[in-house]
Formats: structure tokens, C-alpha cells, sequence
């Protein structure tokens, strides 16, 4: 039951994602983390990413949130261990190992850091 | 020698030694044999160790299956902007994940209870920005209608 809700979410949202343009848009939300410090935040970007991806535009998408479009394989990994995680729990352990936990922390830092600096260097 | 043994909580016997095998003797099933002063394990019986050498140790205590650690929705509600949310959901997963691994099942509970928590806030505060900005926004863009009307 919760699956069904779920999928039917993602599909709902994959539609309106698809449909609508979030850089001309104004129904789609800003981020309220560059809105207060006009920072980007390690997620901004990626209403326009989804769009771009869902219009099969990957280099368009690569350079609205290039972290979003690279962790997708590990998104999907993830979601299949989840999915599994009753009928295979070694599975779920393997994926979850700490080197990946740390690895994903590590790398959404870097990436936050990185594309504030990039931004800051190129202004 | 012959022994007596508790098979569900029922005294079966007496069988000859040979015998107890068959009747699904490990090493934590009470046995007695004439001249023990009470029921023991068939570990502590010394008589017992050539026999219980032959088997199989008894398995492991079964591994429960890892809670849920939370990782893949603090990844996501880090990418769709929640961020303080979602690196404290990541940072609980690391602990979900260690404290399993080394046997603490119980905390490893707690703090996949804990990422749970984080990520759900997570996405509410995130629904709470997206009805207040689709609020304001629809607002904003009927004022014209209001103004050109009067």
C-alpha cells in the first residue's frame, strides 16, 4: 500500500517535472538556503536537473546539479536494496558499508563547498 | 552407560549413549545418568565430549536484519534542499550502520529511529516551505486581477 502511494507520488511529480519548465515557472519553490545567504545549497539546482533529465538533455542537467545526475546509479542501487531488504539483508548491509555512508557525507561537503567556491572564482 | 535426557521439557529414557544422537542431543540439552546428583548440560559431562565432538556446534544466535538506516531518503532530501536535515540523517545512518555491525541491534534501532526522525522532518519542513512559497506565490499573481478590477 505504501509502495502504491509512493510510486504514484513519484509519478505525479515526474509528470509536473516533465511538463513544466522550473526555471520559468514561479510554481516551482526556490531554495531557502540560497535565498538567506546566497550560497548555493549541495541540492540547488536540481528541479531544473530533473526537468533537463526528463527531457533526456544529460549536459544541460550535468550543469544545473551534476551531483544529482551522478549519484542517480547509487540512488537506484539503494532504492533496489531497500526494496530487497527483507528478502535479501546481506544485501542491504553490503550497500549500506561504512565506506559508502562516509563516502556519500564526504562527497555532498565537497560538492557544496566546491560549487559556492567555483561560483565565487568565476564572478 | 546409560542416560537420561529432557527432549521439550519431557524426561526421555534411559538410552545407552550411542543412542542420544538420534534422540537430538546438543550440547545445551540436560542430561543425567545414574550417579549425577542433578540434571546437567551434555557440555559439562565429560563422559559426553567424544559424542558432542562428532556434531555440529550449534549455530550462531540468528542475525536480526539491519534496521533501516535512512541513507537513501537523507541523500534525497540533501539534494531537494532541506540540507541541515538531511546531513544529520546521513551522519545517523553511519551510527545505524556501525553499531550493526558490531552487534548492538538495539542501538542500532534507536538511531535508525533517530534518522527516521531527521529525514521526516526533512520533508515536512520542505512541504511546509513548498505550501507557504505556493501560497505566496498564487497570491502575488492574482493581486493585477485585484487591482485592475477596482
Amino acid at each position: 500500500m505504501k509502495r502504491k502511494i509512493g510510486i504514484a507520488l513519484i509519478a505525479v511529480a515526474g509528470i509536473i517535472f516533465f511538463t513544466f519548465d522550473p526555471s520559468a515557472s514561479a510554481l516551482f519553490p526556490k531554495c531557502p538556503f540560497l535565498m538567506l545567504t546566497g550560497w548555493q545549497c549541495p541540492g540547488c539546482g536540481s528541479q531544473r536537473a530533473i526537468h533537463a533529465l526528463l527531457h533526456l538533455d544529460i549536459v544541460a542537467a550535468l550543469r544545473y546539479n551534476a551531483l544529482l545526475v551522478l549519484s542517480l546509479p547509487l540512488i537506484f542501487i539503494l532504492l533496489y536494496a531497500e526494496w530487497k531488504r527483507k528478502n535479501n539483508p546481506e544485501l542491504y548491509v553490503r550497500v549500506h558499508h561504512p565506506a559508502v555512508i562516509w563516502s556519500c557525507f564526504g562527497i555532498i561537503v565537497l560538492w557544496w563547498a566546491g560549487r559556492n567556491l567555483w561560483a565565487f572564482l568565476q564572478a | 552407560m546409560e542416560y537420561y535426557i529432557i527432549i521439550g521439557n519431557a524426561k526421555q529414557g534411559p538410552f545407552p549413549k550411542e543412542e542420544l544422537v538420534q534422540k537430538g542431543l546438543t550440547e545445551n540439552s540436560l542430561v543425567w545418568c545414574a550417579g549425577m546428583s542433578e540434571w546437567k548440560k551434555a557440555s559439562e559431562v565429560a563422559d559426553l565430549a567424544d559424542l558432542l565432538q562428532q556434531m555440529p556446534p550449534e549455530p550462531p544466535q540468528s542475525m536480526r536484519i539491519m534496521p533501516r538506516t535512512w541513507l537513501l531518503e537523507s541523500i534525497l532530501v540533501t539534494l531537494f534542499c532541506c540540507l541541515p536535515f538531511g546531513i544529520v540523517g546521513i551522519i545517523n545512518a553511519t551510527k545505524v550502520e556501525s553499531l550493526y555491525l558490531s552487534g548492538q541491534y538495539d542501538m542500532a534501532e534507536y538511531y535508525s529511529r533517530e534518522a527516521k526522525k531527521w529525514t521526516i522532518w526533512g520533508l515536512v519542513s520542505s512541504a511546509i516551505l513548498l505550501m507557504l512559497y505556493l501560497f505566496l506565490a498564487v497570491g502575488a499573481s492574482l493581486i493585477p486581477f485585484f487591482l485592475f478590477k477596482s
